[in-house]
């Protein structure tokens, strides 16, 4: 009896034994061979020691989460078979190194297979010693009966820039651990890997990539940043890009100077991005406010990670929710889009751009370390440049400010609140802007009736906004016994959850909020009151989510199912917790 | 020979907070001086300040300008500055405001070397809050937050400015609008970084460092014998405060590329025309390539 | 007249509580004018004054400075000068930053004045308001 392109693969290791950068490539030749794949790293905030693994959910159908099992674990350390045991599979097998001296028992009661392999003889022999966990991927691909070619093509790509001396080692390496694995162990293992060579080409990415190429696309092309576990390679990605893109990249000093240079560049006229997560954006709080009273563009993409203070770097959350949507000293608008998927990423990446420029405010687009770090395949055409628009909304051009009357004023009285935005630089659009409170010139003023105008003004865009705000999104079959509220990546182990309860003979369905600020409070609260149970499931303790509908719809859920222990919900977990999901919201 | 601008220009009609005598209003007046003489345009020009008295300089100029939030205005002029390299960007703030909570940027600007000109309009006093110390301080100053004398050590702008790499680094006095105005131009025609430090007195809170107090000391480097090129000669003059104050450039190298110079995404436009244009053409093909490194 | 007139004077005029005020406000008020005035009407105005003043009519640098404004004058007649204060016109109560309004100033610049005009022909008067930057002339003028 065995299961064909259905199982989940981990690899765990100490940190520095190149356990991600292998487990990415394995991914890649899964997304090669046509399967979808969903691969999740877990490490810690460390360079070297401590266990991390990489979990790589293969399937036929697009995977959305984590999983709990596991049917396949390469173990490079001794310790990595304990920690992992509870998580296996029936059925499911352990290759670890012969040399191990691992206990075998509790293994063999679970019905676990143990493919001990002289793994690191094979590295030595073929290659070098430092080749084992090549050995324990070819190991893998020969136990699942996966075609080796796949393996040996990322194999020569990944490791091309060391020489063909370390390609042909690691291919060596790989394949006698192949040849072997299949020989002993293959026939009668259960968990099948097959290619789909029918299958369309696919993209093996993760948030954080799509975010940056979406700003891309998006014409953002200046981007300031400090380096903050998980957003960095949103820097990293642009960074690396050819010059013939010019976009221009500033490591800055800290979180405040990043802020500040993208409003400058934004205020200047170009679209400006700067990247960070819940610590660094502390920093960049009276910074926001500053483009929010100024109505200068930002775009800040947050990507969460476990908090409070330095909290678990390395690891998920989305506990920053009501932060951001109340940053900043006094009162201004601002915009906070959650994508909840990877090609929600990319769209977010360039739609931010459009509403920052449109409302003259600040855009948060809120992600997280699961989102943005765990790799997914996605079908080209869902990376779609055609679809991208700039709209710059009121931003004029030269032309326009030539063919403009004199007597320019930057924050001139609108009925959309929104003045019509000259980029400094032509002759007869010369202005001054001020964090202090001032008039339609610019400058500063405090009195009583201009102020209360400018307020209005200012807050007026939000009104507008709100219009816009997409309403929550339902997945499933309406009317379903019960629905799963939620944001952000959340999305992606929801819908797997309510497919499995659907498909397992109950009824469930998905109501995904992604525009959060300012929340589109009728449409949602017709979406909330049509249900008929209503339970929050987020990572974070105080149900953040479902605070923020009862104040802005008034809606209160029937229960809340909360994570906050750094690691992604899985859809089991969900299922299972909804039997006990009544917890009212906490303070 | 470049064209005189008036700088009547850069006049502005907005009601004048500063107490009467207030050296910034010599700063003001040698900024539009400078300007004008340069043949810099209104249009041409973005001035960012901070918070403070002095920062509300730009509100009393028709200039661009940019009145951002205390400690911050170098970052956001260095912004205005990699998105259109074309502006000439001012730096307008006070002593509390770029040695105090903005001393990081400040240090960052020296190394950086962006074409930026900053002012610095030091009265050694925090005036708009009403009379609290400030890192140029002289230790033991009497103030309402140092009623025993404060503690510190006054921080050295130019010595600072000189270790951390500036390429143009200047004192002016607000007595000598003239001389103010010379420094600032020179300020701004230098290609990089540069650091005009202005003595300034606060009529109001600073009773101690008067027009008169720095009449006693301040001297022109241009009437010694003094190479602004010597780097060692700067770091020694640097530190002289006591009895002698030198004023005019104390340090100057030219020549060297500026940040902007140096950062290859800028030399075939900036993030501002490259915007107009894709706002234009979108060009959506142009990125189906970045694709290739995910198969 | 002697140096105590002239400080009595310059305290009658502007209503100081103290001679020491009275001493720095001529002080200031002296070295601001050194500071604008060329060097022959300088000379010819140290011919007329009390001795003990000449002091303050040394200047920082050996020319005039052509950008020298009323505000910087302004400036010099107020640094350092310890006012105890002036009438708060609104509330008539004490206002101890009133001197550093720009009509106080002015005022306390005219008892100066007024008392250097006393001193001088109209013929000198006329002259050096001449020397004197725009808006300080007036000034000087009308005390």
């Amino acid at each position: 009896m065995s299961r064909v392109n259905d199982m989940s693969i981990l690899i765990g290791g100490d940190a520095g034994q190149g356990v991600e950068s292998s487990g990415a490539g394995f991914a890649l030749s899964f997304a090669r061979a046509g399967l979808h794949v969903l691969a999740t790293q877990d490490y810690r905030s460390r360079i070297r020691g401590g266990h991390n693994f990489y979990q790589i959910r293969l399937s036929e159908r697009p995977r959305y989460a984590a999983s709990g099992l596991v049917h396949l674990l390469l173990a490079l350390t001794p310790e990595s078979v304990a920690l992992h045991l509870d998580s296996i599979a029936e059925g499911g097998a352990v290759i670890f190194p012969d040399k191990f001296e691992i206990d075998e028992a509790p293994l063999k009661e679970r019905g676990i297979r143990v493919d001990a392999l002289p793994l690191l003889r094979i590295a030595e022999e073929h290659g070098n010693r430092i080749m084992a966990n090549t050995a324990a991927l070819g190991a893998a691909a020969g136990v699942t009966g996966f075609p080796f070619d796949y393996m040996a093509s990322v194999i020569k790509d990944n490791f091309a820039r060391k020489g063909q001396e370390a390609v042909d080692g690691n291919v060596r390496v790989a394949e006698a651990a192949y040849q072997m694995a299949r020989q002993r162990y293959g026939d009668d293992f259960g968990y099948k890997l097959q290619p789909l060579p029918e299958a369309p080409k696919r993209m093996l990415i993760n948030g954080n990539e799509a975010f940056a190429i979406g700003a891309l696309a998006g014409g953002c092309r200046f981007v300031s940043a400090y380096p903050m576990t998980p957003a960095t390679s949103i820097m990293e990605w642009l960074a690396t890009l050819p010059p013939v893109y010019g976009v221009v990249i500033k490591h800055t000093e800290d979180e405040i100077a990043a802020a500040c240079m993208a409003i400058g560049a934004s205020y200047a006229g170009a679209r400006a991005l700067t990247v960070t997560s819940g610590g660094g954006f502390c920093l960049m709080v009276e910074s926001l406010g500053l483009a929010g009273m100024t109505e200068v563009p930002l775009v800040v993409a947050e990507v969460q990670r476990g908090g409070p203070s330095t909290g678990l770097p390395t690891r998920t959350e989305q506990s920053d929710l009501l932060f951001v949507i109340n940053a900043g000293q006094g009162e201004f608008p601002r915009i906070v889009l959650a994508p909840g998927t990877i090609e929600e990423c990319f769209e977010a990446g360039w739609r931010s751009f459009n509403l920052a420029e449109k409302y003259q405010c600040p855009v948060v687009v809120l992600s997280d370390q699961f989102l943005s770090s765990s790799l997914r395949t996605l079908d080209t055409a869902a990376i779609d440049f055609g679809s991208v628009r700039i709209d710059r909304g009121p931003t004029l051009t030269y032309e326009e400010i030539e063919r403009l009357p004199d007597g320019y004023n930057r924050f001139q009285f609108a009925e959309s609140g929104v003045s019509p935005r000259a980029v400094p630089g032509h002759p007869k659009a010369v202005y001054a802007s001020s964090s202090d409170e001032h008039d339609e010139t610019g400058h500063i003023n405090e009195e009583i009736e201009n102020r209360r105008l400018m307020m209005q003004k200012r807050m007026r865009k939000l009104e507008r906004a709100e219009e816009e705000m997409r309403p929550p999104a339902l997945y499933g079959p309406e009317g379903a016994e019960v629905t799963l509220v939620c944001w952000g990546s959340t999305f992606g182990p929801c819908r797997e959850a309510a497919d499995a309860i659907n498909e397992g003979g109950g009824s469930a369905n998905v109501l995904q909020f992604s525009d959060l600020w300012p929340l589109p409070a009728e449409p949602a609260e017709r979406e909330l009151k049509a249900c008929r149970r209503t339970v929050a499931v987020e990572q974070n303790y105080t149900s953040q989510l479902a605070k923020l509908l009862r104040m802005t719809a008034g809606f209160q859920v029937g229960g809340t199912l909360t994570k906050y222990d750094g690691r992604p919900f899985t859809p089991a977990e969900i299922v299972a917790g909804l039997e006990t999901a009544a917890a009212p919201v906490r303070r | 020979m470049v064209t005189r601008l008036d700088p009547k220009i850069f006049d502005a009609t907005a009601d004048v907070t500063w107490c009467a005598g207030c050296g910034d209003f010599a700063v003001l007046k040698a900024l539009k001086l400078a300007l004008a003489d340069l043949a810099i345009e209104q249009h041409q020009a973005l001035v960012v300040s901070g918070i403070g008295c002095g920062s509300k300089l730009p509100d009393y100029m028709t200039v661009n300008g940019y009145m951002t939030i205390h400690g911050r205005p170098l970052p956001v002029a260095t912004g205005v500055k990699l998105a259109n390299p074309q502006m000439h960007v001012v730096v307008v703030n006070g002593d509390g405001d770029s040695y105090g909570i903005g001393g990081n940027h400040f240090v960052q600007a020296c190394r950086r070397n962006p074409d930026i000109t900053q002012i610095v309009e030091n009265n050694q006093i925090y005036g708009l809050t009403k009379g609290q110390y400030s890192p140029t301080s002289d230790k033991g100053s009497i103030t309402t937050t140092s009623p025993d004398g404060s503690i510190e050590l006054a921080f050295n702008p130019m010595a600072v400015a000189l270790a951390g790499g500036a390429t143009f680094i200047a004192r002016a006095f607000a007595g000598e609008p003239k001389h103010l105005a010379q420094l600032i131009a020179a300020g701004i025609q230098h290609r990089g970084y540069a650091l005009i430090d202005v003595l300034q007195p606060c009529v109001t809170f600073n009773r101690v460092n008067t027009y008169d107090w720095y009449r006693k000391r301040v001297y022109h480097l241009e009437d010694e014998d003094y190479d602004a090129s010597d780097r060692d000669a700067a770091w020694a003059r640097a530190h002289e405060w006591e009895e002698r104050i030198p004023l005019g450039v104390l340090y100057r190298v030219g020549g060297l590329p500026t940040y902007e110079d140096q950062v290859r995404a800028l030399q075939d436009g900036s993030p501002v025309s490259r915007l107009f244009d894709l706002a234009k053409s979108p060009r959506p093909q142009q990125y189906e390539r970045l694709k290739e490194e995910f198969f | 007249m002697n140096y105590q007139e002239f400080l009595g004077e310059v305290q009658r005029l502007g209503g100081f509580p103290g001679g020491e005020e009275a001493r720095a406000t001529v002080a200031n008020v002296l070295m601001a004018v050194a500071e604008v005035l060329p060097q022959e009407q300088l000379d010819a105005l140290a011919l007329k004054l009390p001795p003990e003043l000449l002091v303050y009519l040394r200047r920082t640098r050996p020319e005039p400075d052509p950008y020298f404004d009323s505000q910087l004058f302004l400036g010099w007649v107020v640094s350092g000068l310890d006012a105890t204060g002036a009438r708060d016109k609104a509330d008539g109560g004490l206002d101890l930053y009133a001197t550093y309004s720009g009509d106080e100033a002015v005022r306390r610049c005219q008892c100066v004045f007024a008392v250097l005009k006393s001193l001088l022909e109209p013929g000198e008067n006329r002259a050096m308001a001449g020397g004197l930057p725009d808006g300080v002339d007036v000034w000087f003028l009308q005390a």
